[in-house]
């Protein structure tokens, strides 16, 4: 292997080159394999989507009409979150065991105090409760919505400002997609 | 250096009392504030007052973190691993403070509106008790340096903490009281004016007699805070007594405006008075602000990140004020269909 900048063909460590007490074990390299395989793949995947819809609007002038283009795209807020949360796994157990590499080991930087097992459940409790009233109360607010005669004025968060009647249909087909007029709520 | 940095640390910690601390003091009155009658007109000048600036007060909170872990990490070491109890249940109060401030607008029944508020109520009461219990715990010498750990329960709840704690949270309430009444004001709500007036006073008195308390368990159980109070701090605690004075008196003649601006400079005093009370320490007598700091290039670059910083944030938080004053700010949130509902269908679960 060489650098281009340089010309000088850079030396690939082993792992013999790394002391046998700081290797990670076998079983966060393979954490770390599949972690970063995940990323990677499902990153190339969402990139491939965003270049799909580019090429429909460059091409077509619209947004691409395929059944597995909706759901490949409903999917990908998911994927995304997963996707990253693939790449915090890649960081946190690659590390492994250092935190500062080669100046401090991660269970010497970790606090001597026994109560953190309480914190963490502590904020776990906390933030699943939270998500479960996020959920009610967005579920609540769209109930009063609708019960409420859904959109009486133009001015709808996020929604588009156009008049009541096109911006149902806006709303409802999104793009230049004629054919796939939703029902009116 | 060091010095430099940790007045910056100092001012930081004054604009989150004075700004933050008020958002928590006006939980404290949502909290007493009554029943769902009663209790009305007082939360709306509380949701309208803090409504638009409450989450940017908390800039300050995560400045202070970010300055003492960079700048003096032994000393933050030491402080949080001594009181991780108090600062973890300060950060899950904040989480529940907020959540419960913004559900509780998008609901409308009674019975979640209570909850929520009170969710927001009582951990506004329980984040400044923490933060003052460990201010009173490092003033009481509560917190060993170098790696070791203080008591998790002791260390923040004895007697300095305890009133220094209390002290935190009557203060803040205070302060809250005597914006409110401002913001009641601006609104040209007279009848909530003499409410927050009465409460402001009433606050306002306690923190003297607590203070007095106070006084006397840190000349018991906090020896050199107490001696620095008496001798380096003693010109601050007499700026924050004759500011304290005399935002009581403009407020007791209602010359509102004044006796805001006196109550914030009374409190940013005794602020003030706290630090320099124990200077040179960081934990008195344990560890000195220059022997926790960190290396100068360190701190240097800390000082000009925050310049930027300061240079950054500071003109948008002076619109905000402004705008806020000048009551040019929308009301957080959309206007909700369920809000113009007949109130028959939004008591029904009552």
């Amino acid at each position: 292997l060489s650098d281009p900048s340089t010309g000088k063909s850079t030396v690939v460590q082993g792992l013999d080159a790394v002391p046998a007490d700081t290797r990670p074990t076998t079983h966060e390299v393979n954490i770390v394999h599949l972690a970063w395989d995940v990323m990677v793949g499902l990153g190339t995947l969402l990139f491939l989507l965003a270049v799909w819809y580019a090429a429909s609007w460059i091409f077509r002038r619209r947004m691409p009409q395929s059944r597995l283009f909706l759901w490949a795209a409903s999917a990908a807020g998911v994927l995304a979150v997963v996707t990253m949360e693939a790449g915090w796994i890649v960081t946190e157990v690659g590390r492994q065991p250092w935190i500062v590499y080669e100046k401090m080991r991660v269970e010497d930087a970790a606090t001597a105090n026994h109560g953190v097992v309480i914190t963490f459940f502590a904020v776990c409790v906390l933030y699943v409760g939270l998500a479960i009233a996020l959920v009610m109360v967005l579920r609540a607010m769209s109930r009063r919505f609708r019960r409420g005669g859904g959109f009486t004025d133009v001015d709808a968060p996020y929604g588009p400002s156009a008049p009541l009647d096109e911006a149902t249909d806006a709303k409802a087909t999104d793009e230049k997609a004629p054919d796939e007029k939703a029902p009116v709520p | 250096m060091s010095t430099t940095i940790a007045i910056v640390l100092l001012l930081a910690v004054t604009a989150y009392v004075i700004f933050g601390g008020a958002d928590f003091g006006a939980g404290l009155w949502d909290l007493v504030a009554g029943g769902p009658q009663t209790g009305e007109r007082p939360r709306a000048v509380i949701e309208h007052g803090i409504g638009p600036v409450w989450e940017a007060n908390h800039v300050w909170l995560i400045f202070i973190f970010v300055i003492t872990w960079t700048a003096f990490p032994e000393g933050f070491a030491a402080i949080t691993l001594t009181m991780f109890v108090p600062l973890t249940l300060a950060a899950l109060g904040i989480v529940f403070r907020g959540a419960g401030f913004a559900f509780r607008k998008a609901v409308v029944r009674t019975k979640y509106k209570r909850w929520f508020g009170g969710a927001f109520a009582l951990s506004s009461l329980l984040v400044p008790f923490c933060f003052g219990a460990i201010a009173g715990g490092i003033a009481s010498e509560q917190i060993p340096a170098g790696g070791k750990a203080g008591d998790p329960v002791s260390s923040w709840l004895n007697p300095t903490s305890i009133v220094v704690g209390v002290l935190g949270v009557i203060l803040v309430a205070h302060l809250a009281a005597v914006y409110l009444v401002r913001v009641a004001h601006r609104e040209g709500d007279l009848e909530m004016v003499s409410y927050f007036r009465v409460r402001a006073l009433g606050s306002g008195l306690l923190v003297v007699v607590v203070g007095v308390i106070g006084a006397f368990i840190l000349h018991a159980k906090a020896s050199y805070f107490f001696d620095g109070l008496t001798s380096r701090a003693a010109p601050l605690l007499v700026l924050a007594v004759l500011a304290g004075a005399a935002s009581l008196t403009l407020l007791w003649w209602g010359a509102l405006r004044g006796g805001r601006l006196a109550a914030a400079v009374a409190v940013a005093a005794l602020v003030f008075t706290g630090m320099v009370a124990q200077w040179p320490y960081m934990l008195p007598q344990t560890l000195k602000y220059s022997e926790a700091a960190a290396p100068n290039g360190t701190l240097i670059t800390i000082l000009v990140a925050t310049g930027l910083a300061a240079a950054l944030v500071l003109p948008g938080f002076a619109l905000l004020y402004v705008l806020d004053q000048r009551d040019l700010l929308e009301e957080e949130g959309v206007a909700d269909i369920g809000d113009e509902l007949p109130p028959a269908y939004v008591d029904e679960s009552n």
